[in-house]
């Protein structure tokens, strides 16, 4: 199995068993066989029981590869301060719903009356402006996440 | 050779608690993994014959063949691999992350399981 392969299978295994957290894979930057898993969203003072529930989970269906696997638990505050595109929708202002697409739609057509061209990009746009929703994005690596040189 | 692992193993070690004395959790972190890493190095290379070009020339990690020979001699020691991975995760947070390793984060009860496996390796290295 390849590296890449690995992260996904075990993002999918540890997001489907902690389906109320955010769980990434980041490699450690020193030590090329192992991953850490940052776990976001972990309410406050919920912190060991959850790394204790990871670690579990990790060690009963994860061991068996050349990758070890680590949790590092990153509480809500911690993930609002630092990681916040890593926040679950239910944690931001807004989530996004039929009324916020119907507004947003609204407001698109309203515009297009005045003769300008929207495109469906333009439509996605005013919808996530709209809701202030982030997706989760993956990063590749640390450095990669603070855009620093390896 | 032996002799300077030890002074660097006790010598970080002091470190790290003067740096928590002084509430810098993150050096103080950072430091307490390498002392216990250099001290699980010397008992390697005193009694399973590491060696360091050896590993460099099969492309062996070091850092993963020291976890391995914690987590194999450490075995019977309640909850001490689950601490030296906790260490990781400090000294990783520490050395990367955004935010501060916390006072909470070394709390005593961390602090002496971490010197347990510090001493612990110290002591099979020099019996």
């Amino acid at each position: 199995m390849k590296a890449n392969e690995y992260i996904a299978m075990a993002e999918a295994s540890l997001g489907k068993a902690f389906p109320d957290y955010v769980v990434r894979l980041f490699p450690d930057p020193d030590d090329d066989a192992t991953f850490f898993a940052y776990v976001f969203c972990v309410p406050d003072g919920s912190e060991q029981e959850a790394k204790h529930a990871v670690r579990a989970k990790i060690r009963r269906e994860l061991s068996d590869s050349e990758w070890d696997v680590i949790p590092s638990i990153k509480n809500l505050s911690v993930t609002q301060e630092h990681y916040p595109e890593y926040l679950r929708r239910s944690f931001l202002g807004k989530s996004v719903s039929n009324s916020v697409v119907l507004e947003a739609a609204t407001a698109s057509c309203n515009v297009m009356e005045n003769d300008f061209q929207f495109t469906g990009e333009d439509l996605d746009l005013m919808i996530e402006d709209h809701c202030c929703c982030n997706m989760p994005t993956h990063r590749e690596s640390h450095e990669g996440q603070f855009d620093i040189a390896a | 050779m032996s002799a300077n692992y030890l002074n660097k193993v006790n010598t970080g070690w002091e470190l790290s608690t003067r740096l928590h004395d002084q509430k810098d959790y993150n050096n103080s972190a950072s430091r307490m993994y390498y002392a216990v890493f250099q001290a699980v190095l010397f008992y390697a290379i005193r009694k399973e014959k590491f060696n360091r070009e050896t590993a460099l020339k099969d492309k062996k990690n070091v850092h993963i063949l020291m976890k391995r020979v914690v987590k194999e001699k450490m075995k019977d020691f309640k909850n001490a691999f689950d601490a030296y991975e906790d260490l990781r995760v400090l000294r990783n947070q520490a050395d990367y992350d955004p935010e501060d390793v916390r006072q909470s984060d070394l709390n005593s009860g961390f602090i002496n399981s971490v010197e347990t496996i510090k001493n612990f390796f110290l002591k099979e290295a020099t019996k």
